[in-house]
């Protein structure tokens, strides 16, 4: 009995922790469908009385070329920093060179140095290479800054690569580029899923680079969505329904590819050793 | 195929402050099936790494066939892939990723031959080691039997000079590890392979070498076929390392009496004499005293053995033999028996032979060869 008393108690809480948690998704969710009187009128929570997808239709036309801007920004970011990471935590993970703590330090290090802290040098060297305002300057800002978090999480997983199968590989004739194909890289597809995934949301949500880098041709969804508010300032239906289209994305490659971030965090990368 | 010649190989680790292998020199014929034995930590492995190119020695040259692939002196390196060595790990090493004729594929694909060529080749050596069946699965789906076969077959599929194996049996329980241990033997002498292997195991050792080199904290202790270890261990730590169960040694006094020189042991006295030496011993010099479990009797083979009473501690029977544990004034001697059963307790007599009574020489360990030609009819004479 009191077992399931404590249980009932336990899910109260939680249930009620959840509805709080999601309670502004769902005001984004009403008001987006709703129409600029209605806003007005009723509650922001209330599900709305004729619902209409104008909102959407209009953020997706104010929001369509930076969304497309996002979309290449983040697979040229993702794909930056997780290619050119992944070979670092090869090279640190697989072979022994001079210099490797060290390199090792550097990139840890990396990891903590705040946006803030390179900004003004970023935006200087962005602009000496002509890149302001550029998708490419944007790219090669995310890249940059994301392979220090890649190749210090590739190496960890790839340090459960056993070290006899690369000193096989050598004995077999095989180069490190081969090994890697054949062998790393298939054995540890799990590991390249993981970090995908974080790199692709990490980009995909970021807002500095793309405010600081990025001008009218360039700038990505989160700071077109952010200019929304200073210029349609009453149009919330039109803000909520772009905020949930940015969302979207995220919200799909979670619902599918979720376990693979689950289990990549929690188990070994190699798969069947 | 092609033999290996090791010249002054050094290796050393932190520094320098950590010596693994201490001016090691061997060669191993053309041909030849060649054991790297020794405890953990002697340097087998270090050495064999050497050769396979995986290790940089500190000073020292290697020479395969007539090339040298490693010489710290004139600053020659060989990479391994260039060496045409093949190597099988104790870990098998297999790639978990790719199928079994994938994995034999591999290092022929490394060497860019056509895919005809590459499949005849894994074709014939999956079937000289009975693995075709094998070919599609992948490593997680075999037995470690199968997985040891495929790591050789990786290896056989190359065709390399030289074969490096390190350990390969230490993963198979005790039935598989005679098995394969038959095959491989049956292969090397089938290709005529030149292989050196590298073991803790003296049964391994002593049942696949042509020649066995003995190493101990990175230096050779002896170097010579099975035969010659085991007959005429050059020191006590390769009288005790070779041979299953180990040697019986007893510590004696050399000391004259009734006009002879004596070894009294406590547990028995031998005059010198019938030990056959190739030397005198000197009165009052300590020796140690080495008997073969299988040099220990129950029945007498000269009128000259020496004569030992013991009493039965226990008994192992081994199916077709035993082996006997028994005490004599507070020696514990190991015998290889095949008499009748006994109980604990039992007492028992135990011949040895004299002149099969190996000597060595305290403190450190050297062995007192035997004389050419043994001079016969020279009596022992037991104390107990």
């Amino acid at each position: 009995m009191r077992g399931l008393l404590s249980k009932v108690v336990v899910l109260a809480l939680l249930l009620t922790v959840t509805a709080l948690y999601l309670l502004p998704l769902w005001g984004a969710l009403t008001t987006s469908l709703k129409t600029d009187e209605e806003i007005d009128l009723t509650s922001p929570i209330a599900w709305p009385q004729r619902p209409t997808a104008a909102g959407y239709i209009n953020a997706f036309n104010y929001l369509k070329r930076a969304l497309l801007n996002s979309v290449l920004i983040t697979l040229g970011g993702t794909l930056g920093s997780v290619g050119l990471g992944a070979i670092c935590g090869y090279a640190l993970a697989l072979y022994s060179f001079r210099g490797a703590n060290l390199v090792f330090l550097l990139l840890a290090a990396g990891i903590f140095l705040p946006f803030q802290a390179i900004l003004i040098p970023l935006f200087q060297t962005i602009r000496t290479l002509r890149l302001y305002d550029t998708i490419g300057g944007i790219v090669l800002a995310h890249t940059a800054y994301g392979i220090p978090m890649c190749a210090v999480m590739f190496k960890t997983f790839y340090s459960e690569v056993p070290k006899a199968l690369v000193r096989q590989a050598v004995t077999d004739g095989s180069g490190p580029w081969r090994f890697y194909w054949k062998v790393v890289f298939p054995s540890t597809k799990l590991a390249t899923v993981t970090i995908l995934i974080f790199q692709f949301t990490s980009i995909w949500n970021e807002l500095l680079f793309g405010l600081v880098l990025g001008g009218p041709r360039s700038m990505p969804a989160t700071v077109a969505l952010n200019n929304l508010v200073g210029t349609l300032a009453a149009q919330w239906n039109i803000q909520m329904a772009g905020s949930l289209l940015l969302t979207l994305p995220v919200l799909i490659v979670y619902i599918f590819l979720g376990r693979y971030l689950v289990r990549g965090y929690m188990a070994g990368a190699v798969t069947a050793v | 195929m092609a033999s290996v010649t090791v010249r002054n190989l050094f290796v050393s680790y932190h520094r320098g402050r950590t010596v693994a292998v201490d001016h090691v020199s061997f060669s191993v014929g053309d041909g030849e099936f060649c054991v790297l034995l020794g405890p953990s930590g002697c340097g087998k492995t270090t050495i064999l790494q050497c050769i396979a190119g995986l290790i940089r020695p500190g000073a020292g040259e290697i020479v395969i066939g007539d090339k040298v692939v490693t010489s710290a002196e004139k600053n020659i390196f060989v990479r391994p892939q260039d060496r045409n060595i093949a190597m099988v790990f104790q870990e098998y090493a297999l790639y978990p990723n790719l199928t079994v004729r994938e994995n034999l594929a591999f290092p022929l694909e490394c060497q860019g031959l056509p895919r005809k060529e590459i499949e005849t080749r894994v074709q014939s050596v999956a079937e000289m080691l009975g693995i075709t069946e094998l070919l599609n699965r992948r490593p997680a789906q075999l037995s470690g039997g199968q997985r040891q076969r495929v790591a050789l077959g990786r290896a056989l599929v190359r065709q390399p000079t030289v074969f490096l194996l390190d350990e390969p049996l230490g993963n198979l329980d005790a039935q598989l590890r005679v098995q394969v241990r038959y095959e491989l033997k049956r292969i090397q002498r089938q290709l005529h392979a030149t292989m050196i292997y590298v073991t803790h195991d003296q049964t391994e050792a002593l049942t696949l070498a042509d020649q066995i080199v003995l190493l101990k904290n990175g230096k050779i202790e002896q170097k010579g076929s099975p035969q010659e270890l085991y007959e005429k261990p050059s020191n006590l730590f390769v009288a005790s390392f070779i041979g299953s169960p180990p040697m019986n040694l007893v510590e004696g006094n050399v000391m004259p009496q009734e006009g002879a020189m004596w070894v009294d042991a406590g547990v028995f006295k031998v005059r010198v004499e019938a030990l056959q030496l190739g030397k005198s011993l000197a009165p009052n010099t300590k020796v140690m005293l080495g008997i073969r479990p299988a040099d220990i009797s129950g029945r007498p083979s000269s009128p000259t053995d020496l004569r030992i009473s013991a009493t039965v501690d226990l008994l192992e029977p081994m199916g077709d033999s035993a082996v006997l544990h028994a005490l004599s004034a507070g020696f514990k001697i190991t015998a290889k028996w095949e008499g009748s059963l006994l109980r604990p307790g039992e007492a028992v007599t135990l011949f040895v032979n004299p002149s099969k009574i190996h000597v060595f020489t305290l403190p450190d360990g050297g062995n007192v060869p035997k004389a050419l030609a043994g001079a016969a009819g020279l009596e022992g004479r037991a104390s107990l």
